[in-house]
């Protein structure tokens, strides 16, 4: 699958302080790219390297397989980019694409009508500045989809949206994704929704691209979990202990135990705990959220330890 | 680029404010010479001293009003709405970034300056037609001479607010250098600090408010029914064009080196 961004030892220094420490990430065709940190882990530092708007220290940039100025300038005219949302405040929203779809060069008068259609401000007639923080991240969401562009870079596009509104972004997402073929990056510290969304992740710590990873490798890599509610907690980690070698668990409460890698053996556990007079109250499966495995691939130190 | 000029043309005039601005101005303008034409009624011609009059008001006040609520509506509110993201990751390079607002800029004076001349004409006509006078012709020269230096320095001006627009993306400090380059303060800086040393006095014929002084002055005898003297004129234009061509690739080079801010 062709890489429609790639950095490769991306590294961007301010004075002594590293931002970005040879990241490298690759963001293919088709895909929606997560691209998950904290605040201040390197996301949005990664995105203005990328789209030009800082300059880096060392490494490169490649987009469409092109890393000459030249290439990038005309790989940008592919790409839709959101990082917040300013614009003209005198302007309305529909002005204000009108701006964008002019300096664009978007021939379709209707792409504007398009668009605000997309993220419902096709009725908003007030001027920019009397937005609402959740309706001014909508129009910067709609920006960056002007022209069908192949690829849509977002940078904390889910910010002040409401529940509804983020809802609606992730359906609107995965449509165009679906639909189009549209391939997205998106950044956020928001991991539960992202990884709701993506297909694809890059987890970033501290200027450090951690690991890149696809959803289905995570599945396959982390196993789930199962969760049991016993009457004897102390009694049930013993059974447990004794019957299964390297056994992982950990006690929630007086009650509450979550074993590790072992959910194609629930039969067995509630065997064991019922055979030796236990009350089983519950017995689940749960796989691992994205939120856990971020946790523990930063707990741990890296990829290679989760 | 030229999808950059239409994109910013659309924008400047679709400026409510914009238009409020110079109807405020334009009807202030009308305003006062109907006040000052009818307390001169029955002495001098009203209509010779108002052809006077547009010199003095295009030097005065054209560059501080004008010229910087042009500065603001073509250059400022980029910085001020925090839009230079959403430019530039668009495929538009910084070359065609700057030469694009040179451009928006001489577009917007253009029609500034013609909605005055326009307006300033029809004035004097009126006022020709009630006084029964006849037409100026090397008065309106003159004025036109004086249009295009002015017109030529607050573009050159701009070009040199800038570089520190540029490399601050704040938009305060650059409408103040703005102020601070039209409003001839650097004249009297080097006046203040002749007073002192005369080590610099060299840099003075080197600025362009030196030239756009120059050309003023030899202007300013047309006033009191003298000659005028256009070879300053001429040498204002020139420094003038020098100024816009070395401020804009100045500009370049610092938009290539800096981190566009993310706005708040």
């Amino acid at each position: 699958m062709e890489n429609i961004i790639e950095t490769v030892d991306l590294t961007k220094r301010y004075s002594k302080a590293v931002a970005l420490d040879s990241v490298s990430i690759h963001v293919r065709q088709g895909e929606i790219y997560g691209l998950i940190g904290k605040n201040g882990a390197g996301k949005s530092t990664l995105f203005k390297t990328m789209m030009g708007l800082a300059p880096y220290s060392s490494g490169e940039v490649k987009m469409f397989g092109d890393s000459s100025t030249s290439g990038l300038n005309k790989a940008h005219h592919r790409i839709g980019f959101m990082m917040g949302a300013h614009f003209f405040p005198y302007l309305s929203a529909r002005e204000n694409l009108e701006y964008f779809r002019k300096l664009k060069g978007i021939p379709d008068k209707t792409e504007v009508d398009r668009v605000l259609k997309l993220v419902e401000m096709e009725k908003v007639k007030k001027k920019f500045k009397s937005f609402s923080m959740g309706m001014k991240q909508r129009v910067s969401i709609a920006n960056a989809l002007m022209g069908y562009p192949d690829i849509v870079v977002l940078d904390e596009p889910i910010n002040g949206l409401d529940p509804q509104g983020i809802a609606d972004f992730r359906h609107l997402v995965q449509k165009l994704n679906k639909e189009n073929k549209t391939t997205f990056m998106v950044s956020s510290h928001i991991l539960g929704e992202l990884g709701m969304m993506a297909t694809r992740f890059g987890f970033i710590h501290d200027g450090r691209l951690v690991e890149e990873i696809d959803r289905e490798v995570i599945r396959n890599k982390t196993k789930e979990q199962v969760i049991v509610k016993v009457s004897d907690i102390e009694k049930a980690t013993c059974l447990l202990e004794e019957k299964f070698e390297s056994i992982e668990y950990t006690v929630n409460g007086d009650k509450e135990l979550v074993i590790m890698k072992m959910t194609d053996r629930t039969a067995e556990i509630a065997a064991l705990f019922v055979q030796n007079d236990l009350s089983l109250y519950k017995l689940d499966t749960q796989e691992i959220s994205i939120e856990d495995y971020y946790l523990q691939l930063i707990a741990k130190g890296g990829a290679n330890n989760v | 680029m030229f999808n950059y000029i239409k994109a910013d043309l659309y924008r400047l005039f679709h400026k409510k404010s914009n238009f409020v601005f110079y109807g405020v101005v334009f009807a202030l303008f009308i305003a006062v010479v109907i006040i000052a034409r009818t307390s001169v009624e029955g002495r001098t011609p009203f209509a010779e001293g108002y052809l006077e009059l547009g010199i003095i008001l295009l030097t005065q006040f054209f560059p501080l009003v004008f010229g910087i609520q042009a500065y603001v509506a073509v250059y400022t509110n980029d910085l001020s709405a925090n839009t230079y993201q959403n430019i530039f990751t668009n495929g538009l390079s910084k070359v065609e970034f700057i030469i694009g607002k040179v451009i928006t800029m001489i577009v917007y004076l253009l029609t500034t300056f013609l909605s005055g001349a326009i307006l300033y004409s029809i004035m004097y006509v009126i006022l020709l037609m009630i006084e029964d006078g006849s037409f100026d012709f090397e008065s309106f020269k003159n004025l036109a001479i004086v249009s295009v230096t002015i017109f030529l320095g607050i573009l050159g001006y701009a070009t040199v607010a800038n570089i520190l627009a540029y490399f601050t993306q704040n938009s305060t400090i650059s409408v103040i250098s703005m102020g601070v380059l039209v409003s001839g303060v650097i004249l009297q800086i080097f006046n203040l600090i002749s007073l002192f040393t005369d080590k610099i006095e060299f840099l003075r014929e080197y600025t362009l408010s030196y030239h756009m002084n120059e050309a003023t002055n030899g202007m300013m005898p047309t006033i009191l029914g003298g000659e005028a003297s256009y070879s300053a004129s001429f040498l204002a234009w020139g420094v003038a064009l020098i100024y816009l061509i070395v401020a804009s690739v100045i500009g370049v080079v610092i938009l290539n080196k800096i981190e566009i801010k993310e706005g708040k």
